[in-house]
């Protein structure tokens, strides 16, 4: 379970933020996570709550994850398209030359507190 | 007190990254080819590496990477290949390699002369996909007898790997496993992956994985 090295990155990330904007109570942290990283929403909140009851002023935090779907991009044909499974070659034409336009992430998008 | 939200917009892994970069471009200056190994356990990485070593074991370092013990450190040892243990047990059992642990094992390790690092990431073919542990290669290795639908269920990390070596293929005969579907599945994950086929108990296969390691000789 990866989850729980992910979710120690991203506290070391918010509370780096956190300082900086000077904030006593952290209300909200928003994570952007594509699909193609293969993480259990459950278990990143799950890690979340064990982590944050170390820490002062992120008794009331939740995290709220954004999840994008994967899409591929031909550079031969153009076709763009939505994954619905992991055959990562064009469904239009075939060639294996694609790229990953969206499903790829995994970073902090904002905090909220005061 | 009032309201405040912040845009962060920050990777996650922002800092495994940058460690993963500073280590790839030091190696790349040392002339040091570096592998990350990745599969599910009992795959046959040990046995690939020590096939390897009457060509390379002069020029070759191992990371082993296991939660417990030490059992494929000492099976490398003895065939006199430089190895450095990892184990992730005594300090949360954390089932995949991150580059820190990496960059501690180089800066406690005598790399000089080395050409090929190779990192036996611990055997989970889902988390150390997660992770760039600074390698100029992944690289998938797979059993035949793990069936065709692998890399359709585990597909970062074929997509995450350039290289996909198949082992165990002398066992093919014993299986319903046709390796031309295996192939073509794993080309349907990742279409660029170069595929090599090796069979470490007959040595069927290994020049292929030698003449890897010989073009990327850095």
């Amino acid at each position: 379970m990866h989850e729980g090295a992910i979710v120690r990155s991203l506290f070391n990330i918010v509370e780096s933020y956190r300082s900086k904007a000077e904030l006593k109570e952290v209300h909200k942290v928003k994570a952007v996570i594509g699909e193609l990283h293969q993480v259990v929403d459950e278990f990143m909140s799950m890690y979340f709550d064990f982590m944050k009851a170390e820490i002062e002023g992120f008794e009331n935090a939740v995290l709220e994850i954004e999840k994008r779907y994967p899409v591929l991009r031909c550079d031969n044909c153009k076709e763009t398209d939505i994954l619905k499974e992991a055959v990562f070659t064009c469904s239009k034409c075939n060639s294996g030359r694609t790229e990953i336009i969206q499903g790829n992430e995994l970073y902090v998008d904002s905090i909220e507190g005061c | 007190m009032s309201k405040k939200g912040i845009k962060v917009m920050k990777k996650i892994l922002n800092i495994n990254d940058r460690i993963a970069s500073e280590l790839r471009s030091e190696l790349d200056k040392k002339g040091v080819f570096f592998i990350n190994m990745m599969s599910s356990p009992g795959s046959g990485k040990t046995t690939l590496i020590e096939k390897s070593a009457d060509k390379y074991k002069d020029e070759l370092f191992v990371i082993e990477g296991d939660i417990q013990t030490t059992l494929d450190s000492e099976r490398l040892s003895k065939l006199g290949i430089r190895v450095y243990q990892i184990n992730t047990g005594p300090f949360g059992g954390d089932c995949h390699l991150e580059a820190g642990w990496i960059r501690s094992a180089l800066d406690e390790s005598d790399i000089s002369n080395v050409k090929y690092l190779i990192v036996e990431n611990i055997g989970n073919l889902v988390c150390p996909a997660e992770f760039d542990i600074g390698a100029h290669s992944n690289a998938v290795v797979l059993s035949v007898t793990e069936g065709e639908d692998k890399p359709f269920k585990y597909p970062l990390a074929f997509r995450s790997s350039r290289l996909c070596i198949i082992t165990k293929t002398d066992l093919l005969p014993h299986l319903n496993v046709s390796i031309e579907n295996l192939k073509k599945n794993v080309l349907k994950v990742n279409p660029q992956m170069e595929i090599i086929e090796v069979s470490s108990k007959t040595g069927s296969g290994l020049p292929g994985w030698f003449e890897y390691l010989q073009r990327n000789r850095r």
